[in-house]
């Protein structure tokens, strides 16, 4: 067939996934909420169309590019790896709903698949098909990439699971007094971020690794220390809620613009000055008030979310388990996708590990969760501390995967953002 | 106090301290820029910043001497606490099998009594097949009134962690080999020429210490240019070094699709040892040195020489290749013409339909479509004229009954290899292999065992099923339950 056309096809049927997977997480989200069965029937349903199109739209792309002469794998740049990232996670999510015949994990993935697949829309990322540079030209690379990425949906699924059992761990949101200083400290950061900013590229590559030094700290201390301090759990709950769901609302605005005037600019610098950036100052003032009132709402709320839910929700246990079984899916696949990407560049360079800040991202990524896989092992870790464990590695997958080639340089090909 | 060191070393606790160590030191790496001149981190750190991280070792982290320390600390635990567990796990699966005994009735996972309508004989039938079908190997003890199976299967998988950790080792002791005795180094070479050493930026280590203690003499010369020169025990030799480019709709594009080097290892009388033509994906290793195909570059001032082959229409295996330098003319025989080469572009396309050529500006000299226009002589008279390029398969204007291609571009480009010997990447991949496997076996696999206990007593047969697995307790249980389900099934069903 036409490589036109079928190019073509696969825009098309991404987008409808997209669509269906856009209704499937509003309709696990309103199951969550509601009691209605039917609710959740139809949200199977839709995934799982959404996934059938995907797939389609799978094939149809990699057919486009040998129709089109190229002749590659659709798995080779950051617009097809999202893709593929997104179509992992759905598929071995429809296998844990079946299996464990929960669907209350469905609002939490398919959260996942949409912020992923907005920001594959929004980024200005090349979709194109465009040939391979000659280092890309490797069957190496589409095992690599096949095998980590099923390792990181797996990693995702995990990840939705942990979130789920640290705001079922938090027992009691502390004092009021404590979300009031959270939102102080919230308040806080965001302040000195902006004042630091203005104050040229050396402060705020400080205000940046001191704030990575913070986080770091805090689950690491969550870690130790964890089910002894639920409101701390719940308070790094809250902090990622209110980024998760910061962003969604941002993509929605962000969509909105783009409906009107697509192709406006790259994503990195477009998010930013249409909201937090925006020149005109009340807009500005808005943005922030509106974080702070989301954190506000999640920290309040959370846990009247949470007594709602406990009626749908299996068992800490369970949850833990599903959790663990995920990352020991995941970690093996994890491995072997290191593993072939680094045969792959011993034949196309020479040397099988060079330290390339891609490369060194997905070892840390490996050894935390290599260090959770022994941690069972370990008299007295479980529940909280396991599942901050989860959530610390995915923000590793997700800086390994997005970080690295948005804030640091490498060797790798998925930077095109800009 | 040995007992002290031994427990601390074996110690779960220390892998997760040293591994979560490894995995935040990592990360200062991906910080900072690793590897590059002093000059850049006084521009980018200051000067005392700068001297603070040198003295850290900051600026090659990873071979750091504190950052080695805690990979050798983890791989002595690793050793340590391999050496600690594995004779009790190989124990665990060399005893024999026994029967189901009242201490072990009382951990056992899942615990099942059926009271069995047929005879003794058909329940021991029963359980044979049962447990065959499910591939546990099983051991029979017979009694009086009373029969035994035990079976397990999955031993493999307590194995797991062991294949892993072996493979964590074989992986570190492969990069130490590697830097021991290896080097890299890198052999630019032109088409046609060839050479007898490469240059290293670094001596291997091994041989470093050695004739740093003067036990040996130092296989390299320093060259003024170049850092250190290594002889090889053979030539290589550049035949060839070519560019490909994407083809799209309109002929082709900017874009690269292949770097591909021709080249040969000869001996000193020049006899060819080995031939191959590398390309990026695709090395050469001679005598465990490996040759890839790293860069090139244009060599400077160069014209270049067009290679064209002259075919006859009418039988196409007669043919005949001739050079010609931009401006020379050359006698070909086969045809009786002269042909003079008028001029030469380096991107040339052919619109389909008009068959007009159009040339396009390139920014580096890169030779992405080349074509030539060339004059036809019969004794001293201009036959026709006409433009050939690179992409032409025998297409464009040729009046008279023969063809002419453009082949090869020589002596514009020489290729640049980079020379590798890692005698450590065998163990390497052997760990790789092994590391691989391991999770495999260890997080899929799990040990399972089964008891079944046929009894006589006062109202029939009655039947004990009971099993326990290592791990993926739930699946266990699953699996045991379809398998009391057979059971019955099969009695209720004969
Ligand atoms: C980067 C280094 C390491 C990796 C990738 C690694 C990998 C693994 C894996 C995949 C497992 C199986 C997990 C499971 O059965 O749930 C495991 C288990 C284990 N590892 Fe490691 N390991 C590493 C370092 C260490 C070190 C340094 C020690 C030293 C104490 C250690 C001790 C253990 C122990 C005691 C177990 C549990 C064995 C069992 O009871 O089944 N590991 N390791």
């Amino acid at each position: 067939m036409d490589g036109v056309f079928l190019t073509g096809l696969s825009h098309y049927a991404f987008a409808i996934a997209t669509l269906c997977y856009t209704l499937s997480f509003i309709l696990y989200s309103v199951f969550l909420f509601s009691k209605r069965k039917a609710l959740g029937t139809a949200a199977t349903i839709t995934t799982s169309v959404g996934f059938a199109i995907q797939t389609t739209a799978f094939f149809a792309r990699w057919a486009a590019s040998h129709a089109l002469g190229i002749g590659r794998v659709p798995l080779t740049n950051l617009y097809e790896s999202l893709l593929f990232f997104t179509w992992s996670i759905v598929l071995i999510y429809l296998v844990v709903e079946y299996r464990y015949k929960i669907r209350s994990l469905g609002a939490f993935v398919l959260g996942i698949v949409f912020l992923a697949l907005g920001f594959n829309m929004l980024a200005g990322i090349q979709t194109e098909i465009v040939g391979l540079m000659p280092a890309l030209k490797s069957n190496w690379l589409f095992y690599h990439v096949l095998l980590c990425f099923l390792g990181y949906a797996a990693f995702g699924i995990s990840f939705a699971v942990s979130m789920l059992s640290l705001l079922m761990d938090s027992q009691d949101r502390g004092r009021l007094t404590s979300g009031f200083a959270g939102l102080g400290i919230l308040a806080f950061i965001i302040f000195l971020g902006y004042l630091m900013a203005g104050q040229g590229e050396v402060m705020k590559k400080a205000y940046w690794l001191g704030l990575g030094i913070l986080i770091l700290a805090w689950i690491l201390f969550l870690i130790l220390k964890g089910s002894h301090h639920r409101s701390q759990v719940f308070l790094l709950w809250s902090f990622a809620m209110t980024v998760a769901g910061g962003l969604v609302a941002v993509m929605a605005v962000e969509l909105t613009v783009w409906f009107s005037h697509p192709a406006t600019g790259s994503f990195k610098s477009h998010l930013f000055t249409t909201t937090f950036f925006h020149p005109f100052l009340p807009i500005k003032l808005l943005s922030w008030a509106f974080v702070l009132a989301l954190f506000w709402l999640v920290w309040s709320q959370g846990i009247r979310i949470k007594n709602r839910m406990l009626a749908y929700l299996p068992s800490p246990d369970m949850l833990d388990s599903i959790s663990y079984q995920m990352i020991s899916l995941g970690w093996p696949l994890l491995t072997m996708g290191i593993i072939t990407g680094s045969v792959w560049a011993n034949t196309a360079w020479g040397s099988y590990w060079s330290w390339d800040p891609k490369e060194t991202w997905s070892l840390i990524t490996w050894f935390l969760y290599a260090i959770y896989l022994h941690a069972r092992y370990m008299r007295g870790w479980k529940g909280t501390q396991m599942a901050v464990l989860s959530v610390a590695g995915f923000l590793a997958v997700l800086f390994t995967y997005l970080g690295v080639n948005l804030v640091l340089s490498g060797l790798h090909s998925y930077g095109g953002i800009d | 106090m040995g007992s002290i060191v031994w427990k601390f070393l074996r110690s779960l606790r220390l892998a997760i301290v040293l591994i979560l160590v490894l995995a935040l030191a990592s990360i200062i790496g991906t910080l900072i820029e690793q590897n590059q001149p002093p000059d850049y981190y006084v521009q980018e750190y200051g000067q005392r910043a700068a001297d603070f991280f040198a003295l850290l070792g900051f600026f090659d982290l990873y071979h750091a001497w504190w950052y080695v320390l805690f990979l050798l600390l983890l791989a002595v635990n690793l050793i340590v606490c391999s050496l600690d567990r594995f004779p009790s796990t190989w124990k665990l699966l060399r005893a024999p099998l026994a029967p189901l005994d009242d201490e072990c009735l009382k951990t056992v996972l899942v615990k099942q009594e059926i009271v069995f309508s047929g005879t003794h004989d058909e329940a021991e039938q029963r359980t044979r097949k049962l447990l065959a079908a499910h591939g546990y190997s099983t051991a029979e003890f017979k009694k009086e009134k009373e029969t035994d199976f035990a079976g397990q299967k999955g031993g493999l998988s307590r194995l797991g962690v062991f294949v892993t950790h072996a493979g964590i080792l074989l992986i570190l002791c492969g990069a130490l080999i590697g830097t021991l005795f290896g080097y890299t180094g890198v052999l630019p070479l032109a088409e046609q020429e060839y050479s007898g050493s490469i240059f290293l930026q670094r001596e291997p280590l091994f041989p470093r210490i050695m004739s740093s203690l003067g036990m040996q003499k130092s296989s390299t010369v320093p060259d003024a240019e170049n850092g250190l020169t290594m002889p090889l025990d053979f030539y290589v030799f550049c035949n060839q070094f070519e560019i490909l480019y994407y083809q799209d709709q309109s002929g082709p594009s900017r874009m690269p699709s292949e770097y591909a080097s021709q080249i040969s290892i000869l001996n000193q009388k020049g006899e060819k040892l080995a031939q191959k033509r590398i390309t990026v994906n695709d090395p050469l290793t001679y005598r465990g040195i490996t040759f890839y195909q790293s860069g090139y570059g244009r060599i400077p001032h160069a014209q270049g020489a067009i290679e064209l082959a002259v075919r006859s229409k009418k039988e196409p295996s007669q043919s005949e290749h001739v050079v010609i330098e931009p401006g020379a003319a050359v006698y070909v025989p086969l045809i009786k013409r002269t042909i003079k080469v008028l001029s030469t572009s380096p991107y040339a396309a052919r619109n389909t339909k008009s068959g007009d050529v159009v040339f396009y500006r390139v920014a580096h000299g890169e030779m992405i479509n080349p074509a030539v226009e060339l004059a036809l002589y019969k004794g001293k008279t201009v036959q026709y004229k006409t433009i050939v390029m690179k992409t032409d398969q025998g297409t464009p204007f040729m009046p008279e009954d023969y063809t002419i291609e453009y082949v090869h571009t020589w002596g514009m480009h020489y290729t640049v290899l980079q020379v590798k010997k890692d005698p450590g990447i065998g163990v390497v991949y052997a760990g790789f292999i092994l590391i691989c496997i391991g999770p495999l076996l260890a997080l899929f696999g799990s040990h399972k065992k089964i008891w079944i206990k046929i009894q006589n007593n006062d109202n029939g047969v009655s039947v004990i099923i009971a099993g326990t697995a290592h791990r993926n307790k739930t699946a266990f249980e699953t699996e045991c339950a379809r398998l009391v389900n057979e059971f019955k099934g099969t009695i209720t069903g004969g």
